[in-house]
């Protein structure tokens, strides 16, 4: 569920590095509170164990075995906001250090699985698993929860892969990043997840919290009395736009542009509506692509490298004021 | 102390089933975790290596990498991709690490992504002149293009993140990117790789010993337990080793915020890269 | 004597039951202490509670005459404390949390505020010192046990602290690497440092302290007495589980007799 670099065009890569910043800043923040001065390494470890839980195969019925995302299993232990830190942490780990998913795309990968996991995962667990529930129930409930999790994850990476072809192509009409349009994307991503990676999402996620709830409940995350209010809130705002969502889609689903994407969430994310035309720069009209005749390609080098040389100069200067 | 009888059984004497397969997901789960190992290792041999990149400042060769990836993130053009794929094999050659590295941590995502565009070359996906074919079924040309680009993109960027973990020692790594993000967060990243090092170790500990005691195929709802036990276990050690991490640290005078050693100066070499990577990026715009 | 520490009526509760009960001793500066028992006795949870780590469920616990509570211990005194009191964990790896090693020496003085030239140049001194300089730039988990275990105890001394505080020290060290600690625990303990090592060595307790303490199974405290008297007191070591009885043969001698973990032979009876 990795996206490696080179999949999404960099307007799109720019908007989740916008939103996830504050989510990693507020989650930090709300870690830090409810860690107290334990976060630091706690963040760490779990994090430590999200990558050690993503490395190990889990037999399934048939013979086969697979692998795990982890979010639910790190948020039921974790609590949701310390999952998204360590879950992010993690990610940016995998990817600095080994590769699995870019360093482009980490915030869209953090918004995947982290956010997406550990908030669904966290959530739908702990309104399932209400009150004191006997262990059928626990088991039902975490594997509900990791089930539908990762395949909301999974479900955002089709729907970040679809619109590439929309946001970003070439002059001729050509997609530049993932090619594949929302029809083809959200089955292919869809199908194997809701009969493969989520069974076995949902099997290892139940297994590992029911045992530990065995052993050890204290492992586990116990958040304050009041902690489920915030999500009815937000169930409730979501019960009442639901009904002006599904009047704005009138296209079928899978074939969004970016005027549907604008009437079904209402408005367009300023930086995808900047680079959804046919060029993927980021700064379309500084292009210097006017620039023609046998010196053209003479003169738009050496604006770069005037450019470059401004930039050293930028970094020398501010490498001063640091220091002092 | 009295051992039982059935300790005294002849040497040589093998009296459990025979025939039977070693158990594949242990085996996988094993390969897996030396890998993952291996990987830490060798990366910071080559990182040790006294190449060009290796000697840059962290925080600079970070940098210089972020640019060249916005470079190839943004360019539309396949002849400015081929041009950094060309500076990649220079760089890799300078820096002692050579050009096979590089492309053996790209190459599984390589066929990953090959086979996944595999499908856009197709006139039912990307219709256009038809090449060849037959049935209905043909490759366009315009498919090819998308195809071939896209793949072409993947390549340079895995390349380029490739030849930046292969070239800076996790310690260079870390101290980088703590002048450029939060140090809270770099703290954090750090101590997650430390730590995950030491989970591995138990997690393959824990399959080793597995490994030793099973002999035939055990019952997949076995394997699950088998499986739910070591995470519990592991998750059980990831929160007690974060308890005395935390009071290993609060006893040498951490007091919420790390101080962190103040940073050198920058040297002519990494302003020479900054300004040759800012001097990439400028060109992908227009191309 | 200056007396650093004062432990009064000392209990101590994790969620599961008690592990340490109505303790009592005082440590005077300068001395060498061993606390001796057997596993879970609750050594590790005393060296915490001296440590400012953890606090006493009741009872006192006081540093240099001023109390040390969760309440107390900030600001001024909790920075001093720090750099007074040096604690080394018994597993190396979770008191090595810096990306070298390097670095691990210079995180204790510079967490306290001293200037990086300064920290730096301990982190060098100290390196020579051990003949620890090869490992400079290494990270921390490239390191072998032995060399993790210097290298932890090298970055508690650079903040100079002049109360030792050691959990297990010779745990899982090979007889080389022990030989190199018990110097230089020698080599501090002719500095005046005061040395309070939690161990179930009772070799190491007899060449390096003066004084022992014996906590048994039921986490009170058993002695306190000069480590020569407490080391002859073998219904006390057996009772506190710190040795057993067992038979076996020297030669052509079977004989019985009382045995440590790690320590040679006490006397044949």
């Amino acid at each position: 569920m990795h996206i490696p670099d080179g999949y999404l065009s960099p307007g799109t890569c720019a908007v989740f590095y916008a939103a996830m910043a504050p989510v990693w800043y507020y989650a930090s923040k709300r870690a830090e509170r409810t860690l107290k001065l334990r976060q630091l390494p706690l963040l760490g470890l779990g994090a430590a164990f999200a990558f050690v839980i993503m490395l190990f195969n889990i037999p399934i019925p048939g013979g086969s075995s697979g692998h795990m995302a982890g979010g639910a299993i790190v948020a039921i232990a974790l609590g949701p906001w310390a999952a998204i830190v360590a879950l992010s942490l993690t990610l940016a780990l995998q990817a600095f250090l080994f590769g699995d998913g870019g360093l482009t795309t980490l915030a869209a990968n953090c918004f995947n699985m982290a956010v997406i996991m550990s908030i669904s995962g966290y959530y739908i667990y702990r309104v399932l698993a209400f009150g004191a529930p006997g262990p059928g129930r626990r088991f039902l409930a975490a594997a509900a929860a990791a089930y539908i999790a990762v395949n909301l994850a999974a479900l955002a990476v089709a729907a970040e892969l679809g619109v590439q072809p929309g946001l970003a192509h070439g002059p001729d009409g050509r997609p530049l990043y993932a090619p594949y349009p929302l029809s083809i994307a959200v089955p292919a991503m869809m199908l194997p997840h809701l009969l493969f990676f989520g069974p076995i999402e949902a099997f290892g996620t139940a297994l590992v919290v029911s045992y530990i709830y065995r052993m050890n409940q204290g492992l586990l995350y116990e958040g304050g009395k009041g902690s489920l209010r915030p999500l009815f809130t937000a169930l409730a705002i979501l019960i009442v736009l639901t009904p002006l969502g599904l009047l704005a889609t009138g296209t079928p689903w899978g074939e969004w542009g970016i005027d549907e994407l604008r009437g079904l969430i209402g408005y367009v994310p300023e930086g995808m509506e900047r680079y959804g035309g046919g060029r993927a720069g980021l700064f379309p009209g500084y292009s210097l692509r006017g620039v023609e005749g046998p010196y053209g390609a003479a003169i738009y080098a050496l604006a770069a490298f005037l450019g470059s040389v401004l930039v050293v100069a930028a970094v020398y200067i501010w490498g001063r004021l640091w220091k002092s | 102390m009295k051992l039982p009888e059935w300790f005294k059984k002849k040497d040589g004497e093998c009296q459990s089933g025979r025939g039977i397969k070693p158990h594949g997901f242990i085996e996988r789960n094993l390969a897996r975790f030396a890998s993952i190992i291996k990987e830490v290792f060798t990366t910071e041999e080559y990182a040790s290596r006294g190449g060009l990149l290796q000697r840059l400042d962290g925080r600079a060769k970070l940098t210089g990498f972020f640019l060249l990836l916005a470079a190839g993130a943004m360019t539309g053009s396949a002849l400015f991709l081929f041009g950094v794929l060309v500076v990649i094999a220079v760089l890799a050659s300078v820096s002692r690490v050579g050009i096979a590295p590089v492309a053996k941590r790209v190459f599984p995502s390589l066929v990953f992504t090959f086979f996944l565009v595999l499908p856009v070359t197709v006139n039912a996906v990307t219709p256009g002149k038809e090449l060849f074919g037959y049935n209905g079924f043909a490759v366009t040309r315009e498919g090819l293009l998308t195809g071939g680009f896209f793949l072409l993109r993947v390549v340079v960027m895995l390349s380029l993140t490739a030849l930046l973990a292969l070239t800076t020692r996790q310690s260079d790594f870390f101290k980088g990117l703590g002048r450029l993000i939060p140090a809270f967060f770099v703290t954090a990243l750090f101590f997650t790789f430390r730590y995950a090092v030491i989970l591995i170790k138990t997690a393959e500990d824990a399959t080793m010993a597995r490994k030793s005691r099973s002999i035939g195929r055990a019952g997949v709802t076995e394997s699950q337990s088998w499986f739910a036990s070591r995470a519990a276990l592991i998750l059980k050690r990831s929160f007690s080793m974060a308890d005395e991490v935390n009071m290993a640290m609060i006893s040498r005078g951490f007091a919420g915020k790390v101080r962190t050693p103040p940073a050198g100066a920058l040297g002519a070499r990494d302003y020479l890269w900054i300004g040759f990577s800012s001097f990439v990026l400028f060109l992908s715009i227009g191309t | 004597m200056e007396e650093i520490y004062r432990v009064e009526a000392v209990s101590f509760e994790y969620g599961g039951g008690p592990a340490l009960r109505e303790l009592s001793f005082s440590v005077d500066k300068g001395e060498c202490l061993a606390i001796l028992g057997a596993n879970g006795s609750g050594k590790s949870t005393l060296l915490k509670l001296l440590n400012g780590l953890l606090f006493p469920t009741s009872g006192m616990i006081s540093f240099t005459g001023k109390p040390l509570g969760e309440e107390a211990l900030k600001g001024e005194f909790l920075r001093c404390f720090r750099e007074r009191v040096g604690f080394v964990f018994p597993e190396p790896d979770v008191q090595l949390f810096c990306p070298t090693v390097s670095d691990e020496l210079a995180f204790g003085p510079l967490q306290l505020g001293l200037r990086y030239e300064e920290a730096e140049k301990r982190a060098g001194e100290l390196l020579k010192m051990l003949g620890l300089e090869a490992l400079k730039a290494r990270t921390p988990y490239s390191l072998s046990g032995g060399e993790k275990k210097k290298v932890a105890i090298a970055s508690v001394l650079a903040i100079n602290p002049e109360v030792l505080l050691l959990d297990e020290p010779t745990n899982g060290l090979d007889p080389r690497t022990q030989v190199w600690l018990l110097e230089l625990l020698r080599e501090l303990k002719k500095l005046k440092k005061t040395i309070i090592i939690a161990t179930h060595d009772l070799s190491l307790a007899e060449d390096l302290s003066d004084r022992a303490i014996i906590l048994d199974e039921s986490h009170r405290l058993a002695a306190d007495s000069t480590t020569a008297k407490a080391l002859r007191d073998k219904e006390l070591l057996l009772s506190a589980n710190i040795i057993h009885e067992h038979s076996h043969r020297h030669g052509e001698l079977t004989h019985r007799h009382s045995h440590g973990p790690y320590s040679t032979h006490d006397e044949h009876d």
